[in-house]
């Protein structure tokens, strides 16, 4: 009976401790595993900025990602601090984080953000320069635009086509102009942002790449073409502009008129 | 008698060897005109050439841009009859004309990507043509053109002649330039060689000069991703990840770079359109005029001649003639005496109209370089003034990438190599 009364006080008395010690533990854990998490976190950011691996945006998330971690540490010890008759556990360097801290022993965040932050700013200045580059080359193109080359009359009926938005595909390099018209206004974005517009820049540039091609001479069919209109397997610059203009126009009247025109052209060169 | 043996022996070896050292130079002369004849082939033009043009739209991969630089206008003719009426300022219009007028006919073929015309020493094309204007007057065009693309790899380098022999046929019509048939034959020499290349090629060709362009712009990343062979050629060590930020980067600009080149592209467009029907009328009525010339010379030369002929049958009569021929032939002799002087006064009025003609051919180019100059002036200008703008810009990006990579790696910049 005796040794039974030890038995079931052992176990109360281990289980009050063992409440006790639980509950010391669960915080002591979630700050070792914090703390593990950031010592881990850091060792990576070490490796990917040394192996440059790292963009400009995605080392500005892992920056405060690490931030987030050294404030939870800190957090973490403090609430650890406060725990009474509980001495700080050796094995976490709670000693040195600083009060209000977010500077650990062996990492200097203030450099690093400095650096960060240098970088965003030559990234913004790069960025900014190419948006006055932009500008630049829009006003140039505008007054390329603006310059009225004489011109004889068949030239006139083309860039009549053009101003229609048309010829918005042409060859030269005012029809690609046209198609950047809107760069500096989206490149006032971030600079991710700039780097996506730059995408479609690639896109239009392929496709300016493939407008050399649009007036081969085999493609032209199916496009309501009427009967009496010759191939255009040697069409010049203007006659191709026309038939494209008249190939594309949906209003059947202009249609028409520019087929007409098309061939009146073709009958004064032919 | 062995002493004339051994005299003649020696002739015979001396014969053998002089023999040989012809044969000798024969071969030698033969060699190098061979060797220039691969390196440098002239060839006349005929008008009947055709423009080859792509039966198919071709795949965008396989499309290359060309830049065609501005022609280097050459030098005008030593001897003053033949550069009569040409002035530096021409051929300074012309050497913008002539490759705005072959990027349109390129254009016309299918087989090129975006074809531009840029200032001369423009870096960054895929393809590159360049040109040298030998000779330009209306009446014959001849032009050196040097093709070669961004690996270093020279396509050709050959000389293109026309000779306009129907004035009327050819300048009749107003929407093609008299010499086409020059243009068409570079455009398909170039689309030829175009053809020759595997898919392979055209891929790499591509890419090269891309990575060129990376270089030039972050050296310290991209320097080493293309090595320089013996040969001079550009070969590809690797290329960079595709998310490589700093690569990204330099696409991003270097489609400013082709947004400047469209900008320059647009005002030699502006150009060769106000230049076209000018310069077209000036080669028609400079190729009339010195055709009048022509034929107003020679008439003159042969009036001359005829009356020099018979003034001197007439004295040849007097001086070796009988006297019954002197007597018989009295009157005959003054009326060739009296027509040959006819001819050489109408063989010195026909002179003074050849001189018409002469300061006719000047005036037309005085007056056609009163139009062509304040052109030329103003495209150099523009262009000149944005190349420059855009250089000083590029060198600013340049700096900056360096530094925004020395940032994001830790790495200290270690090279300023130029691609």
């Amino acid at each position: 009976m005796r040794n039974h009364f030890k038995t079931i006080l052992a176990g109360i008395l281990l289980a009050c401790c063992g409440s006790v010690a639980q509950a010391e533990s669960d915080l002591l854990q979630r700050v070792r595993a914090d703390y593990a998490a950031l010592s881990q976190a850091m060792a990576e950011f070490d490796r990917a900025r040394t192996a440059g691996e790292l963009g400009a945006a995605e080392e500005i998330d892992f920056a405060g990602w690490i931030e987030q971690l050294v404030q939870q540490v800190y957090e973490g010890c403090r609430a650890l601090e406060l725990e009474p008759d509980e001495p700080l556990p050796v094995d976490l360097p709670c000693d040195k984080f600083e009060i209000g801290g977010l500077k650990p022993i062996g990492i200097d965040i203030s450099t690093e953000r400095s650096r960060e932050e240098g970088t965003a700013a030559m990234l913004d200045q790069l960025h900014s320069a190419l948006s006055k580059f932009d500008e630049q080359l829009l006003k140039e193109q505008e007054k390329i635009k603006a310059q009225t080359p004489r011109v004889d009359s068949a030239q006139e009926v083309a860039s009549a086509t053009e101003s229609m938005g048309e010829t918005g595909e042409g060859e030269t390099g005012e029809g690609e102009s046209e198609q950047t018209d809107t760069e500096p206004a989206e490149t006032d974005a971030t600079m991710q942002a700039g780097e996506e517009d730059d995408g479609e820049q690639q896109e239009q540039r392929t496709a300016g790449r493939t407008q050399s091609t649009i007036g081969s001479p085999d493609q032209s069919d199916t496009r309501g073409i009427p009967d009496d209109v010759p191939d255009g397997s040697d069409d010049d610059v203007v006659a191709r502009q026309l038939r494209e203009a008249a190939e594309k126009e949906t209003d059947p009247e202009l249609k028409k008129k520019l087929w007409e025109e098309y061939k009146r052209y073709k009958a004064g060169t032919g | 008698m062995g002493r004339v043996q051994t005299l003649q022996s020696w002739y015979r070896v001396g014969l053998i060897v002089r023999i040989l050292r012809n044969l000798f130079t024969v071969l030698i002369v033969g060699v190098l005109i061979a060797g220039c004849a691969t390196t440098n082939v002239s060839r006349n033009v005929t008008p009947e050439v055709k423009l080859d043009k792509a039966f198919t739209e071709l795949p965008e991969e396989q499309l290359l841009d060309v830049w065609i630089e501005l022609f280097d206008p050459g030098e005008l003719p030593e001897k003053e009859k033949d550069a009569l009426g040409l002035y530096p300022e021409i051929r300074a219009a012309e050497a913008r004309f002539m490759p705005a007028h072959l990027r349109q006919v390129m254009e016309k073929t299918g087989y090129w990507g975006a074809v531009r015309v840029v200032p001369r020493d423009t870096e960054g094309a895929e393809v590159l043509v360049g040109g040298v204007i030998k000779a330009s007057d209306g009446e014959t065009l001849e032009i050196e053109i040097t093709a070669q693309d961004a690996t270093g790899r020279r396509w050709f380098k050959r000389i293109y002649r026309h000779d306009i022999k129907d004035i009327s046929k050819n300048y009749n019509n107003q929407h093609e330039d008299s010499f086409e048939p020059v243009y068409y034959e570079i455009a398909n020499d170039l689309a030829e060689f175009r053809t020759s290349l595997s898919d392979e090629d055209r891929t790499r060709v591509r890419q090269v000069a891309e990575m060129r362009f990376a270089a030039d712009m972050l050296p310290d990343a991209f320097s080493d991703h293309l090595q320089m062979d013996d040969q001079g050629i550009y070969v590809l060590v690797r290329l960079p990840a595709e998310d490589d930020p700093a690569y990204h980067r330099v696409q991003i600009i270097r489609d400013r770079d082709f947004q400047l080149i469209d900008t320059l592209n647009g005002y030699y467009e502006n150009f060769y359109r106000d230049l076209e029907i000018p310069y077209q009328e000036w080669r028609k009525a400079r190729n009339i005029e010195a055709e009048a010339l022509r034929e107003a010379k020679s008439k003159a030369a042969n009036r001359k001649a005829l009356g020099a002929l018979a003034i001197l049958g007439a004295i040849a009569i007097e001086v070796l003639g009988s006297s019954n021929t002197r007597a018989t032939t009295r009157t005959a002799r003054d009326v060739m005496v009296l027509g040959g002087a006819y001819s050489i006064k109408k063989g010195l009025d026909i002179s003074s109209e050849s001189n018409i003609h002469r300061a006719a051919i000047e005036e037309l180019g005085e007056s056609f370089v009163s139009e062509a100059r304040p052109l030329v002036i103003e495209v150099e200008g523009e262009t000149l003034e944005l190349k420059g703008s855009a250089e000083a810009q590029y060198k600013q990006w340049r700096e900056l990438m360096r530094k925004i990579y020395a940032s994001e790696t830790g790495l200290e910049p270690v090279s300023s190599g130029t691609y």
